[in-house]
């Protein structure tokens, strides 16, 4: 079966991991957890017909105490960049992010996830600054790792991306 | 080193051992040709329960492992004793998640991996919470903060007016003590932590 390794790269606390929780065992829980390092899940899914397993690399958040490894990115076939909507400051850790990961990686495929979406009345990243990103072809997806909204869908967009099949 | 004064200090440190043999020609995989060195470790017990030689599926239990394995090649085609280790890794065995260390080593033709769990000081799990906790309270002081910068100019814009206004000497007395409170005000205001639109703040580098 074909592999393919994706990436989960943004700051801290956007909530990576939970995406990956949601996504892999449908599980959330409201603690954060800091991630060290890197985790690695597996997921096997069918894109059009065409079976794969997704290597989901849950890499640590960048901040102060850990920055992302370029080893990390190697090898990635997509990547999603997670910002926390009710944080400006997130977005720009992931544009920074997005410039490390093509320098690394080559300009694959990614997608941006505006996640918990479930908190909109403290919703910071305003609707200008997204729509430069949109037409700097940035795709852009709002999730929610609590309420499941955006995940499967997100997942599969990329994965989809990845294999070349239509968008 | 006696076997078994190095099986104490391999069970000790919580490490396993893993030999790399260099690949046959025609070899179909490179994990066939993996070989434990030390008794399996307590803590990675569970991945041989179903089948205690069976190396070659480590790399189920441990995906990182795989990816270590390229970055050991560099390292061992060094061909002289040398060693590269990786950043720690999580994985999940038997349930729980471990905090794990890789450390390839070559030494004269063998191609070895040290595994090591990381626990006690070593897991910065705990201390990197701690120190993320902060900071997320630190960003939520200072959203609040940000919030405080309009009512305060409010209050001073309001006391300016009244101050334009004729007062008998008391109510002079009180406007005056409220401009006096204001100012203190915007002072601590001032001193504790902007957000980045009110000051410019420097960034660390990635």
């Amino acid at each position: 079966m074909i592999q393919k390794k994706i990436c989960m790269l943004g700051a801290f606390a956007v909530g990576k991991t939970s995406l990956v929780a949601r996504y892999v065992s449908s599980m959330f829980s409201d603690k954060y957890l800091s991630t060290v390092g890197v985790k690695i899940d597996k997921k096997p899914l069918s894109v059009d017909g065409q079976d794969l397993t997704l290597m989901l690399w849950d890499i640590a958040g960048q901040d102060d105490y850990q920055t992302v490894q370029p080893s990390h990115l190697r090898g990635m076939s997509g990547y999603l960049l997670v910002a926390d909507g009710t944080r400006r400051m997130t977005l720009e850790v992931a544009r920074q992010l997005q410039v490390k990961a093509t320098a690394v990686a080559g300009p694959v495929p990614f997608i941006l996830l505006l996640n918990k979406a479930d908190l909109a009345a403290e919703w910071e990243i305003d609707e200008p600054g997204l729509i430069k990103l949109v037409e700097q072809g940035w795709r852009v997806v709002r999730t929610s790792a609590k309420t499941g909204e955006g995940v499967e869908s997100a997942f599969q967009l990329l994965a989809r991306a990845m294999i070349g099949g239509p968008r | 080193m006696s076997d078994e004064l190095l099986s104490a200090v391999v069970r000790t440190f919580n490490l396993c051992v893993i030999e790399c043999s260099r690949p046959a020609e025609g070899a179909q995989t490179r994990q066939s040709s993996l070989r434990l060195l030390t008794p399996v470790p307590g803590w990675l017990a569970s991945a041989f329960a179903a089948a205690p030689t069976a190396v070659p599926t480590l790399g189920d239990t441990l995906p990182f492992l795989d990816h270590f394995l390229m970055q050991a090649e560099e390292v061992w085609h060094e061909g002289h004793p040398a060693s590269g280790s990786s950043e720690p890794f999580v994985a999940t065995v038997n349930g729980t998640e471990v905090l794990l260390r890789a450390v390839a080593i070559a030494q004269h033709e063998r191609r070895l991996i040290v595994l090591q769990r990381l626990t006690g000081a070593a897991d910065v799990r705990p201390m990197l919470q701690r120190a993320r906790d902060q900071a997320l309270e630190l960003e939520r002081l200072v959203r609040r903060v940000g919030t405080l910068h309009g009512p305060a100019a409010a209050i001073d814009r309001h006391i300016k007016a009244l101050l334009t206004t004729a007062l008998s000497p008391e109510q002079q007395s009180l406007v005056e003590q409220l401009r006096q409170a204001s100012a203190d005000t915007n002072d601590a205001l001032a001193d504790l932590p902007q957000p980045p639109h009110s000051r410019p703040r420097t960034r660390t580098p990635i």
